[in-house]
C-alpha cells in the first residue's frame, strides 16, 4: 500500500465523518502521519477494513457500510474520534489532559470554526473593516 | 567595574506609561534613557505562530509571547495564569501568593509591556470615581488628590497618541458632559450580536436604570490613517487577546519606536535592581541594574549603573512597588505595596434563542455602563457589562463544546448532523461579563518574598482578600445579567454563571504607590512625584488611589502625560 493511497483513503474516511469535501490534502498528510506514529495500529486496521468495504460494496452503499463497520464499531472508536478531533480543532490528545497543535496552517483549517460561520481567531484572512456589524448569510438572520 | 552614565531622566519601564513619558519628554529635547527588563525585538508574525501551535489550553495572554522560538526569557520572566495560586515550592511560580484568595492578573515583561496582550478597551474613569470618599462616603477609601478635570486634556491627548475609535455623543453622556475633543474616529463598528440584543433590552428598566448598550471606544483603528504609521484598520480577526494579527490594536511599542526616533535611547534586557539614593537619603542618585544576555547555554549577566537628573517608575504597579521596597526609598509613609487593587470580573452566559454569531470581528464590541455609578456605590461596588462577542468567554470554549458532543454523541452524532448541532449551539452562544470596582485596603499587598527569581532578585509575596463590597456588588452584577437574560428569553437551563464567591481577574493591575496629599498615608504627591523624594517619579498605575470599574489603560496613559509635563516643568526650573 503506497503513500498516496493512504492519503486517499485518509481523505474518503475524513470526507464521511466531517460532511466536508476538498479537506486540505498537506494537512490531511501531515495527520495521518501523526497518526502512523502515534496510533500505528488503529489506523492500520482501520485501512484494512476500509479496503475490505470499498474492495466488496459498491460504491453507492459505501457511506452506509463504513457507518456500520467503522464508526460505530467500538473497536474504532479512538481513532475515530482523534480523526474528527483533528479536522475539526486540530488538536492531537496525547494524554486525557495533554494536547498539541503541529502548525499554523493546521490550526487555521480547524473546520469547527468555518461550521460556525468565521476562521479561527488569529487566521489573519485580511478581511474588510466592519464585516462583523451584518449576519454571515441571509437564511440565518 | 560598574559603568556610570548621566541622563537627564532615566525611565524604568517601556510600557504604555513608560514609552508615552519618554516620548514627550525626548520631544522637549531631554536626554532620556529608558532600561527595559525584557527584550526589545518584536515580532508579529513569531508571536501569531507561538499562539497558533499552543493548544486551546495554552492560549493564555502572555505564551505567545513568552513561549516559543524567541523565548529566551529566562531572567525577565513573565507572569500567566499558571501563576494564579497559592504558592507552590515545587512548581516556581511567578507570584509567591499567600492568600487567602488568590490575584488573578499577568503582565508581560517586553518591550511595549502588556499592551501586546491587552484587549484595547479604552473608557474613561468617571469624575466621581475620582472622590469615592467625598461622594459615597465610604470609610477608609480616600479620594485622590486630582479630579476628572484636571486629567481630561490628558485623555483627549492619549485617545489621539493611542488612536483610538469611539462614539462621542455616547461618551460624552457616560462622562457627564465633560468631553472637550472628539475621538480621532469613529466607534469600531459593533457586532451583529450586539443589535441583535440591544433590540431587546435598549431602554428597559433593570434594578432603577434604563438600559443603555453603547459601543466601548477601543484602541484599534476603525480607519487607517497616515499619522498612525503602518496600522491597518481593524480586520477582525477576533485575537485582540492574545496577538492581533493587522496591527490595529495600539501597543505601547509604536509610542516607544516614536521616542526612541525622537533622540530617547533604550537599554533592554536591563533588569533595574536597586534605587541608590545620595548620602542626605533625599535624592535619588543612580540606578543599578542587571543586563543580561542568554543564547543557547551561553548565560551573560553584568552590574551596571547609570545616573539621571530624574529617575520615573513605569514598571507597572507589582515591580514598581517591588523595586521601591528592595531599594527601601520612597516608603516613609509605609504604603509602597498596600493597596493592591483589580477589577474583580465574572461572567454569565447563555444560549439565546435566535443566532448572534459570535467570535466574528473584535473580541467586544460593546458595554452597559449604566451601573458604574449610582448611590448604590455606598454599600457596593459599581460594575461595568461588557457585551461578549466571544460565545461563553471564559466559561466553555467552543473546543470544550466539540469535544462534550463528541464523547457523549459520538457515533450517534457526526457528519452533517454533528455539524448542525455545533452550528446550533455555538452561534447561539452569549455572556456578559462583569467587571467591579474593588476598593483599597492595604492589607491587599505587594512585599518581598525570600524566594528569588533567576537573577537572586525577590519575587512579588502577594496577599489578597476579596471583601464584601466587592462580593454584594458581584451578587449584584449576576441579579441584572440574570434579569437580562429574562428579557432576553434565553432558556435557564443554558445558563452558566460564575460562583459568586470566585472572581477572575482583568489583568488590571493598579495601586500599591498610591497618590495623595499626605505624605503620611501616600507615596506620590499629586504630580506623580514621590513625597519623599522630589527627583523621583511614578508615572504607572501604581499611583491610583481608588481604581473605578474602567478598564484602566487610558487612564494610565493621560497620568503619563499629565506627569511628563511636571517632570518638564522641573527639569526645566
Amino acid at each position: 500500500m503506497n503513500q498516496g493511497t493512504e492519503i486517499d483513503k485518509f481523505i474518503l474516511f475524513s470526507e464521511y465523518l466531517t460532511d466536508k469535501k476538498n479537506l486540505n490534502k498537506k494537512v490531511a498528510g501531515e495527520y495521518l502521519n501523526r497518526l502512523e506514529m502515534q496510533m500505528p495500529s488503529d489506523i492500520q486496521t482501520l485501512f484494512t477494513e476500509l479496503d475490505k468495504i470499498t474492495g466488496a460494496i459498491a460504491i453507492e452503499y459505501w457511506e452506509f457500510e463504513i457507518k456500520r463497520k467503522i464508526i460505530e464499531n467500538d473497536k474504532f472508536l479512538a481513532i475515530t474520534q482523534q480523526i474528527l478531533r483533528l479536522w475539526y480543532t486540530s488538536q492531537f490528545i496525547i494524554t486525557d489532559d495533554k494536547t498539541d497543535v503541529r502548525t499554523r496552517e493546521q490550526y487555521n483549517e480547524g473546520i469547527l470554526w468555518k461550521v460556525v460561520h468565521t476562521d479561527a481567531p488569529g487566521a489573519d484572512k485580511k478581511k474588510p473593516y466592519g464585516f462583523w456589524r451584518h449576519a454571515p448569510v441571509k437564511q440565518h438572520k | 567595574m560598574p559603568t556610570t552614565t548621566k541622563y537627564d531622566v532615566i525611565i524604568i519601564g517601556s510600557g504604555i506609561s513608560g514609552s508615552l513619558t519618554a516620548l514627550q519628554l525626548a520631544k522637549a529635547k531631554f536626554k532620556v534613557l529608558i532600561l527595559e527588563a525584557g527584550a526589545v525585538k518584536p515580532d508579529r508574525s513569531k508571536y501569531l505562530n507561538n499562539f497558533s501551535v499552543l493548544s486551546q489550553k495554552d492560549k493564555s495572554p502572555n505564551l505567545p509571547y513568552t513561549k516559543g522560538a524567541d523565548a529566551n526569557n529566562k531572567f525577565s520572566p513573565s507572569s500567566d495564569v499558571a501563576d494564579f495560586s497559592l504558592y507552590d515550592p515545587a512548581k516556581k511560580q511567578f507570584f509567591v501568593q499567600t492568600g487567602p484568595d488568590v490575584f488573578k492578573s499577568q503582565y508581560l515583561r517586553i518591550a511595549g509591556g502588556t499592551t501586546w496582550s491587552w484587549r484595547g478597551n479604552c473608557p474613561r474613569f468617571l469624575p466621581s470615581d475620582f472622590k469615592m470618599n467625598s461622594v459615597y462616603q465610604i470609610k477608609g477609601v480616600e479620594d485622590w488628590p486630582i479630579s476628572y478635570n484636571d486629567l481630561e486634556k490628558y485623555y483627549c491627548d492619549a485617545e489621539d497618541e493611542i488612536g483610538i475609535s469611539g462614539n462621542d455623543k455616547e461618551w460624552d453622556q457616560a462622562v457627564n458632559g465633560i468631553k472637550s475633543r472628539p475621538y480621532p474616529m469613529k466607534n469600531i463598528k459593533q457586532a451583529y450580536g450586539d443589535f441583535r440584543v440591544k433590540d431587546i433590552v435598549e431602554g428597559k428598566m433593570v434594578e432603577g436604570k434604563a438600559i443603555k448598550l453603547i459601543s466601548t471606544p477601543q484602541a484599534r483603528l476603525s480607519e487607517q490613517k497616515k499619522e498612525y504609521g503602518s496600522r491597518r484598520a481593524c480586520e477582525g480577526n477576533h485575537n485582540c487577546i492574545p496577538v492581533c494579527p493587522s496591527g490595529a490594536k495600539y501597543e505601547a511599542f509604536y509610542t516607544l519606536e516614536k521616542a526612541l526616533k525622537a533622540g530617547a535611547t533604550i537599554i533592554d534586557k536591563a533588569v533595574v535592581t536597586n534605587l541608590v539614593l545620595n548620602k542626605a537619603k533625599k535624592q535619588l542618585e543612580k540606578v543599578t541594574y542587571k543586563k543580561w544576555e542568554e543564547t543557547g547555554d551561553v548565560k551573560k549577566v553584568v552590574e551596571e549603573t547609570v545616573e539621571g537628573t530624574i529617575v520615573v517608575l513605569a514598571a507597572n504597579a507589582i515591580e514598581t512597588a517591588k523595586l521601591l521596597l528592595m531599594s527601601g526609598v520612597a516608603n516613609s509613609s509605609d504604603q509602597v505595596g498596600r493597596n493592591l487593587m483589580d477589577h474583580l470580573g465574572g461572567e454569565g452566559a447563555c444560549l439565546l434563542p435566535f443566532k448572534v454569531f459570535p467570535f466574528r470581528g473584535p473580541q467586544s464590541t460593546s458595554a452597559i455602563d449604566v451601573f458604574r455609578d449610582g448611590d448604590f456605590r455606598k454599600e457596593k461596588c459599581g460594575f461595568r457589562l461588557t457585551v461578549g462577542n466571544d460565545g461563553w468567554g471564559r466559561s466553555k470554549h467552543p473546543f470544550d463544546v466539540f469535544e462534550a458532543l463528541l464523547q457523549n454523541k459520538f457515533p450517534r452524532l457526526y457528519g452533517q448532523e454533528l455539524n448542525h448541532e455545533l452550528e446550533n449551539l455555538i452561534t447561539r452562544q452569549f455572556r456578559f461579563s462583569y467587571s467591579t470596582d474593588m476598593l483599597p485596603n492595604p492589607e491587599n499587598r505587594v512585599t518581598l518574598s525570600t524566594y528569588k527569581d533567576e537573577l537572586g532578585i525577590p519575587k512579588p509575596q502577594i496577599k489578597m482578600k476579596m471583601d464584601d463590597y466587592s462580593k454584594k456588588g458581584i451578587e449584584f452584577a449576576q441579579l441584572v445579567i440574570k434579569k437580562l437574560f429574562t428579557l432576553l428569553k434565553a432558556p435557564q437551563h443554558s445558563w452558566e454563571f460564575t460562583p459568586k464567591d470566585a472572581f477572575s481577574g482583568s489583568g488590571h493591575i493598579m495601586g500599591t504607590c498610591r497618590m495623595g496629599n499626605n505624605p503620611a498615608t501616600s507615596v506620590v504627591d499629586k504630580e506623580c512625584r514621590t513625597h519623599d523624594h522630589k527627583n523621583l517619579f511614578i508615572v504607572d498605575a501604581s499611583v491610583f488611589t481608588t481604581g473605578s470599574t474602567a478598564n484602566p489603560t487610558v487612564t494610565i496613559a493621560a497620568i503619563a502625560l499629565y506627569a511628563a509635563n511636571k517632570i518638564i516643568n522641573q527639569l526645566k526650573k
